[in-house]
């Protein structure tokens, strides 16, 4: 057995998945040649620093930073989609934007000559917020939902990865 | 009980929180080390199981049972990951941590070692292994990574490398030589 030889036999020396003949064959040249002792007693060490590699705790919120910026859509069930929205709803600048637009959207009807039924808004003022917020809250997650349920939008998104994976 | 890894998948592929849980809490310090083995840095390391985890949900649905197990599915997305953040910032990765940020890190993070002395010793000897890992060629540097220090079997490294077993068996032979001869070099 030559030099070259012997040093692509050494892994498997060293893991103990070579035959009795070859084992022989290696301990024979490594006794009569330096160079393949030394790198023997190397890559022996380097075993040995594998093994005591340390394995590390990672940090106390790295697993939570994960949940936390996992797409929330994917992983939400229905009631979550309701407290959601729900929160969404009963945000101070939710109120004041339907405010702002249906301001706006009176005037401008009232510059158009569209008036509204005004004794049903006496009758009922909260209504017409609460029938626009859910619409558009409907409308909205609706959307959302369909892009990320989508067979085209998943199987274009599983290629790319697939894709980079290839590259 | 232990769910097993097709369960587990079909549970999150269907929606379920709790399933997705399971995975990252099972398997976040796996992929955590795996990213310090490639990179020697902490920092680096949380930014990148972050990356993988959200790349592991996109693709969750291309992982087949048939083919072997979750964890050795996740780390071959998490190897191609790392080497695509490796080919983008390799100019920026020459180091790893310096002793003074870590010996910084340690105080302020007991939970992290069993004192600050005992990660300085640990660190010194990772370091160790580390400048020589990132000294030799990337194919052996990542065979020996998957072999020694994430202790795959030959087969599953071949699988997740695509390569035949042979070519394997040579990486890891040569790269565990390459870095004997840095490290005595070192010495």
């Amino acid at each position: 057995m030559n030099c070259t030889q012997c040093e692509s036999r050494i892994s498997e020396y060293l893991e103990g998945a070579i035959s009795d003949t070859d084992r022989e064959r290696v301990e024979v040249h490594v006794c009569s040649c330096a160079a393949c002792n030394g790198l023997l007693a190397g890559m022996r060490e380097v075993l040995v620093w594998a093994r005591t590699f340390p394995t590390f705790e990672p940090p106390a919120w790295l697993a939570t930073r994960i949940l936390a910026n996992t797409p929330r859509i994917a992983r939400e069930g229905w009631l979550d989609t309701l407290r959601f929205m729900w929160k969404w709803i009963i945000e101070p600048r939710t109120a004041i934007a339907v405010f702002t637009a249906t301001l706006v959207l009176g005037w401008l009807g009232n510059l158009a000559g569209i008036s509204p039924d005004w004794s049903a808004v006496v009758r009922d003022p909260v209504a017409i917020y609460y029938g626009a917020q859910g619409a558009m809250n409907r409308a909205y997650g609706e959307a959302i939902r369909t892009y990320y349920r989508s067979p085209l939008v998943t199987q274009i998104q599983s290629r790319i990865e697939q894709l980079r994976e290839i590259s | 009980m232990q769910i097993p890894d097709a369960e587990l998948v079909k549970r999150c592929l269907a929606g379920e929180h709790g399933a997705w849980e399971v995975i990252v809490r099972q398997y976040h310090q796996r992929i955590y080390n795996l990213a310090y083995r490639f990179t020697g840095r902490f920092d680096e390391s949380e930014d990148l199981a972050q990356e993988i985890f959200l790349k592991v949900f996109r693709t969750l649905n291309s992982y087949r049972p048939e083919s072997g197990a979750l964890v050795t599915w996740m780390v071959r997305v998490g190897r191609n990951h790392i080497i695509d953040h490796y080919r983008k910032f390799k100019t920026e990765r020459t180091q790893t941590d310096s002793l003074e940020v870590e010996y910084e890190k340690a105080e302020e993070n007991p939970a992290r070692y069993a004192s600050p002395v005992q990660a300085l010793e640990q660190r010194e000897l990772s370091e160790r292994v580390h400048r020589a890992l990132l000294r030799i060629a990337e194919d052996l540097q990542e065979a020996v990574i998957l072999r020694d220090l994430e202790e795959f079997t030959y087969e599953e490294i071949a699988e997740m490398l695509d390569l035949p077993l042979g070519t394997v068996k040579s990486r890891i032979n040569r790269g565990r030589a390459e870095l004997a001869r840095l490290l005595k070099k070192e010495k």
